[in-house]
């Protein structure tokens, strides 16, 4: 019980003067929203909606696929959550004080897992009437089968929940070991990640093809959400489900016996992966000579920044996740344009379609490279920001180092890129050239655009208030500043057709304003960061 | 003045509505090993940090190595070493690594680095390990590295922002006699923050106590020990920061919940 206040503490730290207040107000409101609010939005327009003919006969057919697939994706969203704040829970401090304490391992877990319901609680109570008052108009719910919906949606909280915290503290667990499994960690974390992301594309691109062939969502039987899902669609209509291999009573008891055996187990096995059992392991790892590529590296940078640069790349490369933010980044890039450039070669009659795909790619690429390499310039360096004021350096010394750090290996991924697109669009050398120069050019104004914005409100944690105001500060630039392009090409397409008629104007246009924006960024958060005391 | 490693004036850093440190008047003799010491949130290291040019003073100035801490802030940063109070550490660096990434950040030639990294291991005891990665080194080691890193440009003035508090008693032991020796054979001037009585009485030539940013009281460790009519230097320190006694922390234990006296209740049931 103790274990469960303090992780609501915890997580209702910002309001921790009035916190019963807190609670108060968020149900109170919750209650209107789902039972008042929510009814009187979806009621302006879903019923016209349902009436009209090409919508509802798209909706009604495909209400079960509908139903299933927001259940598939909420689970996983639900599942991603605890495995998101991972790194804010290896306090092996923390956990120290909570073994030290009478309290089993299994009571701390409980503690924990149950002291995040009150707030995913909340979070049922904003989604479900969304979902319930979207399905209404065309199914006329009666009081049962919302509070079905209601319970279903509940249960799948509770096990992606539940599901998470245990692979999360087992996780911890195995990361706190030693440094070298918090690296691996934190590398497959994100490649997970990808997978949870990736299937969900899956999900949305075979939607189609599972519409057609019903009999291939067997293959899903044991994903939970389909369980959640079989109940809901039951109390529409049985038929709904007659597909399936899981009847009713099956889906039905795997729903309840399922979440109680893992809580259950991993109650009393919680020592396995609640413990400090091998400690804080000090692997070491043993470097004794440089590689080609520092060696290369040193050979052609100036004798002023090849120490501090090697440094940047050392401290770079060492640490696995980065090569899996690379890869993501590289991999996310080609596979948007390729999605991308198949949905514009099928829309109709576009002068700039070229251009404009070629100009999507590299925003694209540019702005997922700042958001995972210029924001993350200070995260766990507040100790080391010190060590570079403290020299005649100054933070200058940081920052440029770091900035040639990632031209290097954005030039490299661009490279790349490069490449992977002209054998896609067939580029003649000019295209190459061009294309290469502006997805290079964009990158590091970008970059410059993170750390300048880093400068003003430098964020020393991955996962802080700092981090995500950040980010959402960068991502607002790219694409207020892109809308905006978009929207002055549009107007200006008309009145000076000339100037578009070149389908590479858009992109070199493009990437000649933004430095207005990134440079007195730039400086004007360097200047800061210098005063930070 | 100009024998003067560093002398401030008025020195005042104010953070908001917090004053940090407030007037402060040292001057400090070069050969000279200078103690600032003082409870948590005392000012130490935010005298430090301004003393090294990390952080600029709200008011007053200081000079350190005769120059100016606002107008020559980098010649300042070129002739002092700092062993911070927290360590910062590239962890995906060894230490020979990290050490190089030092000296290049005092722009020190590759030769003067090479060997001098060469040097600090040996006195610290570090060979064998400098290949490592740091983030395979205990707080004590990395420590020793960071002490490292502050000597590393042979700095004519040290800060030492408590140099020996992660450190097992040999080690310990060891700084101490470097710290020492750094003074009588190679006439630098140090100047340690630190909560240890001991080490400071034993180490400091002159010892400032501060408290809520002001500096109390300063003199030799002997003219503080006499001024304060104390036995040693740990018990003129609580009778300057005015620090009640064990004896009546623990008074508690002596009343109950209702206040009262539980011991006179045990005597009368032994009876």
């Amino acid at each position: 019980m103790k274990i469960f206040k303090n992780e609501v503490r915890v997580r209702t730290s910002k309001f921790r003067k009035n916190r019963l207040t807190f609670f108060l107000i968020l149900y109170s409101f919750l209650i209107f929203w789902a039972f008042f609010l929510c009814p009187l939005i979806f009621d302006q327009f879903m019923p016209t909606l349902v009436e009209m003919e090409e919508i509802s006969q798209f909706l009604i057919p495909s209400i079960a696929m509908i139903i299933e697939h927001l259940m598939m994706i909420f689970f996983i969203a639900i599942l991603l959550y605890p495995l998101n704040n991972i790194y804010r829970q290896t306090e092996i401090g923390f956990k120290e004080i909570l073994l030290a304490s009478p309290t089993t391992a299994g009571d701390i877990f409980l503690g924990e897992f149950l002291g995040k319901m009150p707030i995913l609680i909340s979070y049922v109570f904003t989604l479900t009437p969304i979902f319930v008052n979207m399905l209404n108009p065309i199914l006329n719910l009666t009081f049962m089968q919302t509070l079905v919906i209601y319970v279903c949606v509940f249960g799948l909280v509770f096990m992606g929940t539940l599901i998470g915290t245990i692979i999360m503290s087992w996780l911890e667990h195995k990361i706190a070991q030693s440094e070298k499994s918090r690296d691996i960690a934190k590398a497959l974390l994100m490649l997970l990640s990808i997978g949870m992301v990736a299937l969900i594309y899956t999900l949305q691109f075979g939607f189609q093809f599972i519409m057609e062939n019903p009999e291939l969502k067997n293959y899903f039987m044991w994903y939970p959400p389909l369980w959640f899902s079989n109940i809901i669609l039951y109390t529409f209509d049985a038929t709904l489900i007659s597909t399936y291999i899981l009847n009713i009573w099956t889906s039905l008891a795997l729903a309840i016996l399922v979440p109680v055996v893992i809580l259950y187990i991993s109650y009393k096995s919680a020592n396995k992966f609640y413990s400090l059992e091998g400690g804080v392991e000090k692997a070491s790892s043993v470097i004794e000579k440089e590689n080609i590529f520092y060696k290369f590296n040193r050979r052609i940078m100036g004798s002023k920044w090849e120490g501090l640069v090697i440094t940047q790349f050392k401290e770079f490369f060492r640490k696995k996740e980065n090569i899996t933010k690379l890869v993501y980044l590289g991999g996310l890039t080609c596979v948007y344009g390729l999605i991308f450039s198949f949905s514009m070669s099928e829309a109709p009659n576009d002068y700039l379609s070229g251009g404009f795909v070629i100009l999507t790619i590299i925003f694209v690429g540019g702005m997922v490279y700042g958001l995972m390499l210029g924001s993350f310039i200070y995260v766990g360096s507040k100790d080391l920001l010190w060590v570079y004021k403290r020299s005649p350096r100054n933070v200058n010394g940081l920052v440029y180092s770091y900035i040639i750090t990632m031209i290097i290996i954005n030039t490299i991924l661009a490279l790349g890129v490069t490449i992977f697109f002209t054998i896609l669009f067939e580029f003649d050398a000019f295209y190459v050239v061009v294309f290469f120069v502006t997805y290079l050019l964009y990158g590091i104004m970008v970059l410059i655009e993170a750390i300048g914005i880093q400068g003003f409100s430098p964020a020393f944690q991955e996962k802080g208030k700092h981090m995500g105001m950040n980010i959402f500060k960068l991502v607002s630039i790219q694409i207020g500043v892109f809308m905006g392009f978009i929207f002055l090409m549009v107007w200006s397409g008309d009145t000076l057709p000339d100037l578009f008629a070149w389908e590479l104007t858009p992109t070199i246009l493009f990437i000649s304003i933004h430095p207005t924006i990134s440079l007195p960024l730039f400086f004007m958060g360097l200047r800061h960061l210098k005063k930070i005391e | 003045m100009e024998n003067l490693a560093i002398a401030t004036k008025d020195l005042t850093k104010i953070f908001g509505n917090i004053v940090a440190v407030r007037d402060l008047n040292i001057e400090i003799r070069y050969g000279t090993t200078y103690g600032l010491l003082g409870p948590n949130g005392a000012g130490k290291t935010t005298t430090v940090r301004m003393l090294n040019a990390i952080i600029s003073p709200s008011n007053g100035t200081a000079l350190v190595g005769g120059y100016n801490i606002l107008t020559q802030a980098n010649d300042a940063k070129m002739i002092c070493g700092f062993l911070p109070e927290s360590p910062g550490l590239y962890s995906k660096l060894t230490a020979k690594e990290f050490l190089e990434f030092i000296g290049e950040l005092y722009y020190l030639p590759k030769v003067t680095i090479s060997s001098r990294i060469d040097e600090l291991l040996d006195i610290f005891d570090l060979e064998g390990r400098e290949n490592d990665l740091l983030e395979g080194y205990s707080r004590g080691m990395k420590q020793k590295v960071c002490l490292c890193a502050a000597l590393i440009q042979d700095p004519k003035i040290i800060f030492l922002d408590e140099p020996t508090s992660n450190l097992d008693p040999a080690a310990a032991r060891m700084v101490k006699n470097l710290i020492s020796d750094l003074v009588k054979k190679a006439d630098k001037t140090i100047f340690i923050c630190t909560h240890l009585l001991d080490a400071a009485e034993e180490l400091c030539d002159i010892i400032g106590i501060i408290d809520k940013g002001e500096l109390k009281l300063q003199g030799s460790p002997k003219e503080i020990i006499e001024s304060q009519n104390a036995k040693d230097l740990e018990d003129a320190y609580l009778k300057i920061m005015g620090v009640t006694h064990m004896e009546d922390l623990l008074t508690w234990r002596e009343n109950g919940p209702n206040g009262e006296n539980l011991n006179k209740k045990v005597k009368k049931k032994r009876k």
